[in-house]
């Protein structure tokens, strides 16, 4: 493989690697706190596809406002999922597999209503909204696509990292992800805390869910997409949002260079071969620190 | 620790699954276990004729197949109008496929066994056509479509599918048309190919199209591939582009095209970039930047500027608010054959009679030339393909061509 090309098939997999980021992080955020992995979240990134779609095709909106209206799409969305869907089990005290389970349908539920909205047909974002579309050094060429994407990763997980570290909210967030049960004995109103959780990571599906559907395209199924965070954040380890969005660039690194030597078709199978030796020899991920009670 | 773990490894199998969900199902190599091993007696219909019809509805596929249907109800309302055959009016019954095999599969039975349809008209979907055809043979229904893969009408011995009938050309020609076209016209001798493995359209076209390059003395520098679902492609296209080819050829479905034409345009790829019959109702859409899409080839069943086909436009155009698009006219082609069997067989309107009339269909004047079905190929022979290109967004017809070279 020359350099050059080398060179732009690592740039490839960053650009996939941080749209990967992107979910992964926002999947992780309610695994913190809830311990179990949230498949809803793809659903979360679906409607808040589209909805930014509409934004930018009926109301002919430029890109920051799709972006922010996405964003509040999500929250939405994930706040509305969390109380028709965990609450009860939640309060029920259930165990954490109905929690998966109900995951689960509720991303094929939004599915659903995406498909009774949309068709099943796919759909693409105008491509006036973003003007200009590569940066070029040399043979090698960017996608400017994807380094707003790369630029709104940095930001988000930035903003993300301070509001858990610097505010109220985000250190009572933090406090339920170790301990849900004494936390609400320390007099937080635990229900805030987890909804404040959801909004965080719907938010974060909203975002990604626009600039997926700005780089890919727009189908029901978009959601299904949240199997990539899903696998990050098992590499990563699903208690630590550092190391699921750095396994998250990994594996959009690694996934490109596959295709390029091994092809698409085996490229899958390898990477969920590496996720079953990572579950069976360290099923905490890379960077976390805690694997019980996973669901 | 290890019960963690299999719980763990049994989630990333549910991934797995979720994952292949949005695949659309693959064809299968044999008859399913539900085909019947005693045909239905399917009888001279009494009343209206009626005919079955498998279009994708609601799914990935539907902006190709609901066309099909568009323009078999223009000619059932005008033979309607007309009196009908025979005095029969004709009754078409559709069901939704989803593009979905197993779908496909089930409507079909019901259509022969619940709904007694003598014919049925099929989708422009290879994956089903190829898993219909076993069905058919065993329900003895014929089914005539715009399955393009020669899988779907002849049988791994040679022979064609009894009940499996072809109106526009193959993928087989059509592969061998615009590689003709892409090494005479073009003047290019290093080919790239990128194709979809998961989908029958597209490997049976890749396979025709590199057939034809290699025995031209082409070379096919470079063959990537990819997976239905797939959304990225810089990685094949980054390889493509360190190959240096003169022409990337990539015959792709609808949802795949605009991706490759933007992924391509941004990693600086200027070669001509050479599509299949799938591109026109969507590589034009407003989600591709004109820019990708300029020095870009592809073959259409028909020149859809040709003075004669604005008449049946402007009329599909009042109907359905849009215009035809190349499978609309095939799919008139089609299901004009199929009328032209069921007529003749007079009175006896039964499955076996409309079958062997299809295979002396001659000289039907369709949209896409002068069709005669081939009743060793179960195809027309031969029909020449338009060859077109797309300026500043815009469709532009070039010139007929067939796989021996141009045609006036």
């Amino acid at each position: 493989m020359q350099l050059s090309t080398f060179l732009q098939q690592a740039i490839n997999g960053l650009s996939l690697g941080a749209v990967y980021a992107l979910i992964a992080v926002g999947f992780a955020m309610i695994y913190n706190v809830l311990k179990f992995s949230n498949f809803a979240h793809g659903g979360v990134l679906g409607i808040s596809a589209y909805v930014g779609f509409i934004a930018a095709t009926q109301f002919q909106m430029p890109l920051i406002p799709v972006i922010l209206i996405g964003m509040v799409a999500g929250a939405i969305t994930a706040v509305v999922v969390e109380f028709v869907a965990f609450r009860w089990i939640r309060l029920q005290k259930g165990q954490l597999v109905y929690f998966f389970v109900t995951s689960v349908t509720m991303l094929m539920l939004l599915e659903q209503i995406l498909v009774i909205l949309f068709g099943a047909s796919f759909e693409s974002y105008p491509y006036t909204l973003i003007q200009v579309k590569v940066i070029k050094f040399s043979d090698l060429t960017i996608s400017v696509t994807y380094l707003i994407t790369l630029f709104v990763t940095i930001i988000a997980f930035g903003a993300l990292i301070y509001v858990l570290k610097k505010t109220k909210i985000g250190i009572a967030i933090r406090a339920a992800s170790n301990d849900l049960t004494a936390t609400s004995l320390m007099g937080i109103d635990v229900n805030f805390v987890i909804i404040a959780a959801f909004v965080v990571s719907g938010m974060l599906g909203g975002l990604s869910g626009v600039l997926y559907g700005i780089n890919a395209s727009l189908s029901p199924q978009i959601g299904q997409i949240v199997v990539k965070g899903f696998i990050a954040s098992v590499l990563g380890g699903l208690g630590s949002l550092t190391g699921v969005a750095i396994s998250a660039v990994a594996l959009g690194l690694i996934e490109v260079f596959l295709i390029s030597t091994i092809g698409s078709g085996l490229s899958p199978v390898v990477i969920f071969l590496i996720m079953v030796v990572f579950l069976l020899v360290r099923p905490q991920g890379f960077a976390g620190v805690s694997f019980a009670d996973k669901a | 620790m290890k019960k963690l773990s299999i719980a763990l490894v049994s989630m990333m199998i549910l991934a797995l699954v979720l994952s292949a969900c949005a695949t659309p199902t693959a064809a299968p190599t044999n008859a399913p276990a539900t085909v019947a091993t005693q045909a239905p007696a399917v009888a001279a219909p009494k009343g209206d004729i009626v005919i079955g019809n498998l279009q994708d509805q609601s799914g990935g596929m539907k902006a190709l197949s609901i066309v099909l249907t568009y323009a078999a109800q223009m000619k059932i309302n005008e033979i309607n109008a007309a009196g009908g055959i025979n005095g029969h009016q004709i009754k078409m019954i559709t069901y939704d496929t989803r593009s979905d095999v197993n779908e496909a599969i089930n409507a079909y039975h019901r259509l022969v066994e619940q709904d007694k349809v003598v014919a049925v008209f099929g989708p422009p979907v290879s994956n089903i056509g190829i898993a219909l055809a076993p069905v058919a043979e065993a329900l003895k229904v014929p089914i005539v479509g715009l399955f393009m893969d020669d899988n779907a009408i002849i049988q791994p011995s040679g022979n064609p599918w009894t009940y499996m009938f072809l109106g526009q050309d193959s993928a087989a020609v059509q592969g061998k048309t615009i590689a003709a076209y892409t090494l005479n016209e073009l003047k290019t001798k290093k080919i790239a190919v990128l194709y979809n493995l998961q989908n029958s359209y597209s490997v049976g076209l890749a396979n025709a199209f590199e057939g034809l390059v290699i025995a031209k003395g082409g070379t096919i520098v470079d063959q990537e591939t990819y997976t239905t679902t797939d959304k990225d492609f810089r990685a094949q296209l980054t390889k493509i582009k360190a190959a240096n080819p003169d022409a990337i050829y990539f015959p792709s479905y609808p949802v795949e095209i605009p991706l490759i034409y933007t992924q391509a345009f941004e990693l600086g790829i200027t070669v001509p970039m050479i599509g299949s019959n799938s591109v026109p109702p969507t590589g034009l859409k407003a989600g591709t930047d004109p820019a990708a899409t300029t020095n870009t080839f592809y073959p259409y069943g028909v020149n859809p500027f040709d003075p004669e086909l604005t008449t049946w436009a402007a009329k599909y155009k009042a109907i359905y608010n849009a215009d035809p698009i190349a499978q609309s006219y095939s799919g008139a082609d089609a299901f004009g054959i199929m009328v032209q069997a069921i007529t003749a067989c007079g009175d006896m309107i039964t499955s076996d009679c409309i079958t062997k009339e299809m295979n002396k269909v001659q000289n039907y004047k369709g949209f896409q030339g002068m069709i005669t079905m081939s009743p060793t190929r179960h195809q027309p022979d031969a029909l020449p393909m338009a060859i077109m290109s797309i300026e500043k967004g815009d469709p532009k017809f070039v010139t007929f061509y067939t796989p021996d070279g141009p045609v006036e």
